[in-house]
């Protein structure tokens, strides 16, 4: 694989996660409470998580990239998303969250779908398997605090 | 002397002829019976530690030691029974009592050693040969020394029930009541389980011995709502009781409510009259739920001025505005909290704590201060009280989530159970869905049924995954209550025939997917199982959040909310030293005798905190 | 000699008599507290002249444990396992009694097989005890082979108490409520071999003792108890039968099934060793029917125990009352008073030993020889253990 393909999507996948640190940190600026900001801040130091690991990706080699899958239990398909609002509680902000990893993971098992490129293929398995561990952790906050009674 | 007695003897010649009737090498031709009463032998993960066998074990031959590689766990005391056989008298009464059965004995009874020390031993923990043996006495099948058998709570027929929201469950008799406080060994392993760690063993005990004023006094000193938990206490200890491993538990609840309903007023003046002198500190507490008046309770003990802000027009918080009534009657909410006001508690109701800056007059959705004036703002409470405590609890329903929520006909079970409470008709209609599978489910199901609703219990998990209470499943069935499990809601649609008077409720089959060892399969949606029903009320009831809109931004940074909880040290304390907190908004356990231990604890925290700050000003 | 010891007599003794130990005549001789004979740990106190018995006076105290006062002490339920260590070869006597007055007082009713089992126990007891004292009574007439085989014959018997209770001594079998165990599997045929076995073994004992020259001329004529005695003296059991006084609480007052089982009372006339020793012998002939009549008609089935209270807690409400059973020896009973707690106010036991080793052996034994002494105590068949509460 050209070194250009492999670093351009790795680009990609930083932009996307950038944009999503983006997009907390304005959900932040939104947000009226206290209890608000602290979840975001939270979620928004996942995905700069994310950011870091995607850049050490750039000096790696394919080969080091471990792949870990999570089975979707579609915990979040039938969920409706509440729009950003300042009075957000625990449960829109979770869902918003899994809503937005959900669509990520969509994307990188869509671009998966794409290509034959046993590298390429390596890499969106990886970030797909990002995305829904990360859905996996939300849909688990999600069910023990905001349903724990279902 | 006839010839015949001496011939006599000589005809039993033969016998000289046979074999010795001695064993010769008994070790090993001669083992103990079947039954044989030899060294014990303790199946060490079924031991709780309850010290029982010690307790009966009239030569003290038993002391209940650690034991490496056994931890302390709820339920557990980590203890094993050490048997000293230099006093051991092989009675097996210890075997008897085991409340778990763990403890038997084999049928080895020869051991030769030269170091006396060996035959002091802990069976089960230290290898021994006989650890294994099939055979040995073991309690026999129809002989037991301690009653499995809890003592029948009368309780209305579910017909009955139906007709109104009556209590159903009627309390034990005094006879009843001993019997079952007989049934107790005292082994306290549910003192550990208690969020509040009451003394249960001694306010049982106290049943036994008629000490009704005793026994309240006990209550007292941890908990300040024995007439509302003595109904609906989460009763935690039971689950650990000893008993519980081979019969039924002791109803440490019911038992908790006999005292209370015992007592007359009389008793409860004497018991909580205080020794501590007055002291000036002022403490303001928000919400009159079990958190913040088991506080406001003990501070006023310890001499404190006291004042508890309310929005809501009655105390108790959820116990009055989500338990219904059949479960709890007010009236014994109301004396619980009574004596809390009557030691000099100031309780203002109808007044709602805002989160404004400044104090410039009450919102519109904020009731009017209990004087009149406007209610005062979190700011201000910190301003002019030495302490605040806060114990707001969840009384945000969370929703299902899903699609078409917002059809008028669906209506959350916090707030059926907060009408009924205030008076006010649920506009339920007949044929009503609840929702989830915990006490607010159950309890928004029951009422429903009292209200003359068809009543049908959607859970997305299986019957046994159900977080309410046993209890209220099995009565919620007996009144009618039908339940669908494995049911996951997809969306609400509006029919359009129905005109919005109709909820027609999507769902769909779950398929229970393993999670591996210690977490619960997930129910996964089954896309090709999907039903449809009408409903006339859909009632979601799967959660509830917290509302700390309250509290002023910049002091929550400092308090530390994490998750939309306060993030609390033991006893209480917020990242704000003045400012301690409790209750559902901090605990995990969310039920309100963790609350009420929460409201203790808090009010040592505070005690401290304040007799701290007494003496460096003291010093300065 | 002015300061010669005198002995000072009881009533009992020969009237008027006074031993002058300094005059010569007389010679002291201990007995005991080694066994003397299979009779446990007392001793007796010899006054003899020639080899006649003079003067006798008993002696006890070598094995008081204090039992009663023990049990003062410790629950009802802590008192269970006691019990039956105040007599060691009729353990179940104890368990029996201290149930039955603990039962009575408490209110308790006991299951209808719990009685039968324990019916079958206490007369198992009887017929190991029996055998015990051929050992004995043979024994102490130098005829100890045929008490090796009464001795083994026991053991048998023990066999059976240790498949069904985990025990061969101590049995803690009967206890409040009923009893601890169903019969194990099979027992019934175990038991009706062994009794096959005695049975068999009875006619060689029989042969080998009862028509023995050297038993008869030793036992015939030795230690009669004057009717006259029997009950200024509250003698009881075969001591009282061989007296011909038809005296048994099985039939006089009947417990637990006695009154639903075939059997008479043994007696005798010639109240002296060699009839005693007849009496008892027809008695374990007695107590191997007993034992297979309840074999054959015990129900098969049915509860083996009555839910007690809590042991821990257990208070009975004040009360007294005496239960009595007629073991080997005769009239066992207990006193049992109550203040209404947990522990007991008293238990007072009555063991038939009392009266037969002291007072009568003391008033008996005058005029028998040495070598006789051992003999007479066994005929009366007493157990040390039990005297001394
Ligand atoms: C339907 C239902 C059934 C339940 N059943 C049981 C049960 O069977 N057993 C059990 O142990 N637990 C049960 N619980 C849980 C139990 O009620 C709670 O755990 C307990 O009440 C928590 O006590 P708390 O003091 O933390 O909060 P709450 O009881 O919620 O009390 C909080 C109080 O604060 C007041 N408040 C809130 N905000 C403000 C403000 N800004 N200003 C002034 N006042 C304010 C509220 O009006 C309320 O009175 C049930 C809960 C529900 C909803
Ligand atoms: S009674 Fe049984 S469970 Fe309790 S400590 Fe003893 S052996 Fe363990
Ligand atoms: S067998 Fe009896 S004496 Fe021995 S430890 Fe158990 S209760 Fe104590």
């Amino acid at each position: 694989m050209p070194d250009t393909q492999y670093s351009e999507i790795i680009d990609f996948a930083l932009k996307r996660e950038k944009e999503a640190v983006q997009f907390y940190t304005e959900l932040e600026h939104i947000a009226q409470f206290a209890s608000q900001k602290e979840l975001l801040g939270e979620i928004k130091g996942m995905e700069q998580g994310h950011v870091k690991i995607l850049e050490n990706l750039k000096t790696k080699s394919p080969e080091a990239i471990r792949v870990e899958r999570v089975p979707n239990f579609m915990a979040s398909t039938y969920l409706v998303e509440a729009q950003p609002a300042k009075d957000m509680n625990y449960q829109d902000i979770l869902i918003i969250a899994m809503k937005r990893e959900d669509r990520s993971h969509a994307l990188y098992e869509e671009l998966l779908q794409q290509t034959e490129n046993p590298e390429l293929r390596k890499i969106f398995e990886m970030l797909a398997g990002e995305e829904s561990k990360h859905k996996r952790f939300f849909e688990d906050l999600y069910d023990k605090y905001v349903q724990p009674d279902n | 002397m006839s010839l015949k007695d001496i011939l006599s003897p000589l005809t039993v010649w033969r016998r000289t002829a046979e074999k010795p009737y001695t064993v010769i090498d008994p070790i090993n031709d001669r083992p103990g019976a079947a039954r044989y009463r030899g060294f014990h032998k303790n199946d060490m993960e079924a031991c709780i530690g309850c010290g029982t066998c010690e307790t009966i074990c009239q030569n003290a031959a038993i002391d209940l030691v650690p034991v490496e590689g056994i931890e302390t766990t709820n339920g557990d005391s980590g203890l094993r029974p050490q048997i000293d056989y230099g006093r051991c008298c092989w009675c097996a009464l210890c075997v008897d009592i085991c409340t778990t059965s763990s403890l038997t004995m084999s049928n080895e009874y020869i051991w030769v050693d030269t170091d006396p020390e060996v035959f002091r031993f802990v069976p089960g923990a230290e290898n021994k040969p006989w650890d294994n043996s099939e055979l040995g006495y073991s309690r026999a099948e129809g002989y037991q020394l301690l009653d499995p058998e809890r003592v029948e709570m009368p309780e209305l027929e579910p017909d009955t029930r139906l007709t109104s929201f009556i209590e159903m469950v009627q309390g034990y008799s005094a006879e009843q009541a001993k019997k079952e406080a007989d049934r107790c060994v005292e082994c306290g392993i549910c003192m550990a389980a208690c969020p509040a760690h009451m003394d249960i063993p001694g306010y049982i005990k106290a049943i036994r011995e008629n000490d009704i004023n005793g026994g309240l006094a006990l209550m007292y000193q941890t908990n300040p709502f024995p007439a509302s938990c003595g109904r609906i206490c989460t009763h935690r200890c039971e689950e650990v009781c000893a008993i519980n491993h081979t019969g039924d538990p002791i109803a440490i609840r019911w038992l908790k409510r006999y005292i209370a309903d015992m007592a007359d007023e009389s008793d409860y003046q004497a018991i909580t009259k205080t020794a501590e002198p007055e002291r000036t500190e002022k403490v303001a507490i928000i919400g009159a739920g079990p958190g913040g008046l088991s506080a406001a309770y003990y501070l006023r003990l310890l001499g404190y001025q006291v004042t508890v802000f309310e929005a809501q027009p009655h105390g108790g918080g959820m116990l009055r505005y989500g338990i219904p009534e059949y479960r709890l009657p007010y009236d014994q909410l109301d004396k619980d909290i009574d004596l809390v006001a009557s030691l000099g508690v100031e309780i203002k109701y109808n007044t709602r704590i805002n989160g404004l800056k400044e104090s410039n007059g009450p919102k519109e959705s904020d009731g009017p201060g209990s004087d009149g004036g406007p209610a005062p703002s979190f700011e201000q409470l910190y301003q002019d009280y030495d302490a605040v405590f806060f114990s707001t609890g969840l009384p945000d329903p969370y929703t299902l989530g899903i699609q078409g929520e917002d059809h008028p006909r669906v209506i959350s079970g916090i707030s059926i159970l907060e009408d009924v409470t205030a008076g006010k008709t649920p506009d339920l209609r007949k044929s009503v869905a609840v929702v989830g599978g915990g006490n607010v489910a159950m309890d928004a199901a029951r009422t429903a049924r009292r209200m003359g609703c068809e009543v049908t219990v959607l859970y997305r998990r299986r019957e046994v995954d159900m977080p309410a209470d046993e209890e209220e499943i099995t009565e919620a069935k007996e009144e009618g209550v039908k339940f669908i499990t494995q049911a996951i809601p997809v969306r609400i649609e509006d029919k359009p025939e129905a005109k919005g008077e109709q909820a027609a409720f999507v769902w769909g089959e779950a398929e229970m997917v393993d999670q591996g060892e210690d977490r619960r399969p997930k129910p996964v949606l089954q896309e090709d199982k999907i039903h449809t029903d009408l409903f006339d009320t859909v009632v979601p009831a799967i959660g509830q959040g917290s509302s700390l809109d309250f509290i002023p931004e910049d002091m929550a940074a400092k308090i530390g909310i994490i998750k939309y909880k306060i993030k609390v040290g033991l006893h209480g304390e917020t990242g704000e030293p003045k400012i301690f907190a409790g209750g559902d908004i901090s605990n995990r356990l969310k039920d309100a005798i963790s609350a009420i231990a929460d409201g203790h604890r808090a009010a040592k925290g505070i005690d401290r905190y304040l007799r701290e700050n007494q003496s460096k000003k003291e010093t300065s | 000699m002015t300061n010669a010891p005198i002995i000072p007599l009881t009533d009992n003794h020969q009237a008027g008599r006074r031993v002058d130990l300094s005059s010569g005549k007389y010679l002291k001789l201990w007995q005991g507290p080694q066994h003397p004979g299979i009779t446990g740990n007392m001793s007796l106190e010899l006054t003899v002249s020639g080899d006649e018995i003079v003067d006798l006076r008993t002696h006890v105290g070598y094995l008081h444990r204090g039992f009663e006062k023990l049990m003062e002490r410790r629950t009802y339920i802590q008192n269970f396992p006691i019990v039956c260590r105040i007599c060691v070869p009729e353990p179940d006597f104890n368990e029996y009694l201290y149930a039955a007055t603990v039962e009575e007082l408490a209110g308790i009713r006991v299951p209808e097989r719990a009685n039968w089992l324990r019916n079958l126990t206490l007369e198992m007891a009887r017929l190991a005890s029996f055998l015990q004292w051929i050992g004995g009574q043979t024994g102490a007439f130098g005829m100890g082979v045929i008490g090796q085989w009464g001795i083994t014959h026991r053991d048998y018997v023990l066999d059976l108490f240790e498949e069904l209770s985990g025990g061969r001594i101590y049995h803690m079998y009967i206890i409040p409520g009923g009893v601890r165990g169903e019969l194990p599997e099979g027992f019934e045929e175990r038991a009706r071999a062994v009794l096959d076995k005695v049975e068999n073994l009875l006619g060689d004992i029989e042969r080998a003792m009862f028509h023995n020259a050297v038993f008869k001329d030793r036992a015939k004529g030795l230690g009669v108890i004057p009717r006259e005695m029997i009950d200024s003296y509250g003698i009881t059991g075969p001591n009282a039968r061989a007296a011909g006084v038809a005296r048994d609480v099985r039939k006089d007052q009947p417990y637990l099934l006695y009154d639903q089982l075939d059997f008479d009372v043994v007696t005798a006339s010639g109240s002296d060793t060699y009839d005693r020793a007849w009496v008892r012998f027809q008695e374990i002939h007695q107590s191997l029917s007993l034992i297979r009549q309840m074999l054959t008609r015990m129900p098969k089935s049915g509860p083996i125990h009555t839910q007690l209270p809590n042991p821990l807690h257990w208070k009975i409400p004040a009360g007294q009352t005496y239960r009595r059973a007629e073991c080997t020896r005769g009239e066992y009973g207990y006193y049992l008073v109550s203040d209404g707690s947990g522990y007991p106010r008293r238990v007072y036991v009555r063991g038939p030993s009392y009266t037969h080793a002291v007072a009568l052996m003391e008033s008996m034994a005058v005029g028998a020889n040495i070598a006789d002494v051992a003999g007479l105590m066994v005929s009366f068949h007493t157990y040390p253990p039990e005297i001394e509460r």
